[in-house]
């Protein structure tokens, strides 16, 4: 039974037992290299729902606010992202039907050649070379916190690749060349919040930008600001954020925010031994006090 | 006149007395940059990342500032603006957004002198489009890959030559005042432009039809479409701020400690929950809904109302880096079904 099928099969399912009274996933989007969000709320409907390599949305922000029973296709990023909301209290497990699906990687439609794409794309069409970065040095080892999993299991045909890798470059720069760096990718800044909007992690009922009154950060896009957006964003989802990339993926303006991600992610794996996503019974070390916490970098 | 021209040599004689500005970038992100010579400028690019509207309207400008520190209290305009410039290499969509962006800023009774002086003191030497994205529409907007209007002068690139054509009287300046770079053009390369001209027509997008789009669109208030796509949409700024017709913007008083107050205007985006949000908390625009069905209106009905026309010039930015694919083209085509 190809994907799809097995996708609609168990959805209808659901609505019609009654265990969800929404379900979202995705959709055929408008170009054949497009995928969207799509929340369902009828047995009918399910004939809309698609799994293929383009479903790169996380789908866990459709998560937030008071919840009917919903149920969720959840991918590798997805279900990461989940865990980090259950570790939060941002979602009500006995809400959630998660409908897990074997993740073969997605793909980033900038480095496939788009002319050539079929219509009517089929999962693993793609080569290893056209995935994204992240799904690349994924370990494809899903949080068992789904309640049932389609999908063949995935074979991978390459070992992951050193996912810390990419940031090497930038640890070898002195601090001034790291900055210059930094500098430049935020002066490109436009500040349409799209990295903030698009992040499971940012949850916060009102965004320090958003604050108007007092003012606290100012609305200008100037460099100060959008450095100190920027960062303060990063770093207030350090140890909580479970690289799905969306960030990176959705800025217009191509600011690289996993070499940022990577390396904060890095640091918490380095000091705690704490990679996020995995466990929802965990909590984040950042959120946590234990003695024997090591007090590197605190002067 | 048309001529070919050493794009090179001109570019070299033009910023001895213009800023001239030109497609700076990759296919990752580019924008209009300032240059001294053809080296830095992009012309392949189908389009820059930024619209051209940033050099028109940039999104963060100051006002005026006020001194309160002096003995007396000085009240200080912005002057000065900008020097006589140059943007070169503009598509005849973006052309088409500064068309009907001077439209809003000076068309009613009180002009808006930034922008006004900015347009005045502007040559544009278009480019002609030879490669349309999947995701450009501009043919429904009245625009073609080779429209030449708003432009002064405007470039064709034919087996790696440019041919210049000028289009008004400030434009045929330029043969006059550079007459060294350039050289006469022979039949053959007309032949060629001319072909290419038919070649790229045809790949043009000319699926919508636009027309009776604003009485239909004004009897699809309470249409369940846009409760579907507002369930998806994550109201970023993105559409709005990369759309080379957006044009809404906010005021801020600023001050930073010991500095003289300033008063700025900063773009502001109808997607967000705070553009709406009233001083007493009232916000008529709460809803995500009420925010999705705005942008539509606004481009396809009031912007008719005001000034004849759709605000929107098919550039289909807001379709590329759409992070849910809310899609203008498709949303319109249901709405003209």
């Amino acid at each position: 039974m190809d994907i799809n099928s097995e996708l609609q099969k168990k959805v209808y399912k659901l609505f019609e037992e009654g265990t969800i009274k929404r379900f979202i996933g995705y959709e055929k989007g408008s170009l054949p290299y497009k995928t969207r969000p799509c929340i369902i709320t009828k047995k009918e409907d399910v004939n809309r729902l698609i799994f293929d390599q383009f479903c790169v949305n996380n789908l866990s922000i459709y998560l937030r606010g008071d919840l009917e029973k919903t149920g969720i296709l959840a991918n590798m990023c997805t279900l990461k992202s989940i865990v980090a909301l259950l570790q939060g209290n941002q979602v009500k497990p006995e809400n959630l039907y998660i409908l897990a699906v074997n993740c073969p990687g997605m793909v980033d439609p900038d480095k496939a050649e788009l002319s050539s794409l079929p219509a009517q794309t089929k999962l693993m069409p793609f080569g290893y070379k056209n995935l994204y970065d992240k799904c690349k040095a994924c370990h494809h080892e899903l949080p068992k916190i789904y309640q049932d999993l389609i999908g063949e299991e995935i074979s991978v045909a390459c070992e992951p690749v050193d996912e810390y890798a990419f940031i090497k470059d930038m640890e070898k720069l002195t601090q001034d060349e790291r900055w210059k760096f930094w500098e430049k990718q935020f002066s490109k800044c436009i500040r349409c919040y799209a990295c903030r909007n698009v992040c499971p992690i940012c949850y916060c009922k009102e965004c320090m930008v958003d604050k108007a009154n007092p003012q606290w950060v100012s609305k200008l896009n100037q460099s100060s600001t959008n450095e100190y957006y920027n960062l303060m964003r990063v770093i207030h989802v350090m140890g909580r954020c479970t690289d799905c990339g969306e960030c990176e993926r959705v800025c217009p303006v191509k600011i690289p925010y996993r070499k940022l991600i990577k390396k904060m992610e890095k640091e918490i794996k380095e000091l705690y031994g704490y990679v996020p996503g995995k466990d929802p019974k965990e909590l984040p070390p950042l959120s946590t006090f234990k003695e024997e916490d090591p007090e590197k970098g605190i002067k | 006149m048309e001529k070919i021209v050493n794009l090179s040599r001109l570019i070299e004689e033009l910023v001895k007395e213009y800023d001239v500005f030109a497609p700076v970038g990759d296919d990752n992100f580019s924008q209009f940059s300032p240059i001294k010579n053809l080296g830095e400028a992009n012309l392949d690019l189908i389009n820059t990342t930024k619209p051209l509207k940033n050099l028109f309207l940039p999104q963060s400008e100051k006002l005026f500032s006020v001194d309160g520190a002096k003995e007396n209290i000085t009240l200080e305009p912005k002057k000065n603006i900008n020097n006589k410039r140059i943007i070169l290499g503009a598509k005849a969509c973006e052309v088409k957004g500064i068309e009907l962006l001077t439209k809003v800023y000076t068309g009613g009774t009180l002009p808006d002198e930034l922008f006004e002086e900015r347009r005045k003191n502007t040559i544009i030497i278009g480019l002609s489009c030879l490669e349309p994205r999947d995701t450009c529409f501009c043919a429904a907007l009245g625009v073609n890959p080779f429209e030449e209007k708003g432009m002064d002068l405007v470039l064709t690139k034919i087996n790696g030559k440019f041919v210049m054509k000028s289009l008004n009287q400030k434009g045929e300046e330029f043969f006059k005042k550079y007459p060294d770079v350039f050289s006469e053009i022979n039949k053959e390369d007309l032949e060629k432009r001319d072909k290419l001209k038919e070649s790229v027509l045809k790949k043009q997008n000319l699926s919508l039809d636009l027309k009776e789009i604003k009485e239909k669109l004004d009897k699809e208030v309470d249409n369940p479409l846009w409760e579907e796509i507002s369930q998806r949409c994550i109201n970023c700024g993105i559409c709005t701020y990369l759309c080379p017709t957006c044009q809404c913007f906010d005021i801020h008083d600023e001050a930073g400690k010991g500095q003289a107050l300033c008063r700025f205007r900063t773009w502001d985006s109808c997607m967000f929950p705070d553009f709406t949000l009233m001083a007493g908390g009232h916000n008529p625009r709460g809803k995500k809904k009420a925010r999705i069905r705005q942008r539509f209106m606004h481009k396809f009905s009031y912007f008719i109302d005001n000034f004849y026309e759709p605000g929107c010039t098919g550039c289909g930015r807001c379709i590329k880096f759409c992070p849910v694919n809310v899609d203008i083209l498709e949303i319109l085509k249901k709405v003209k079904d």
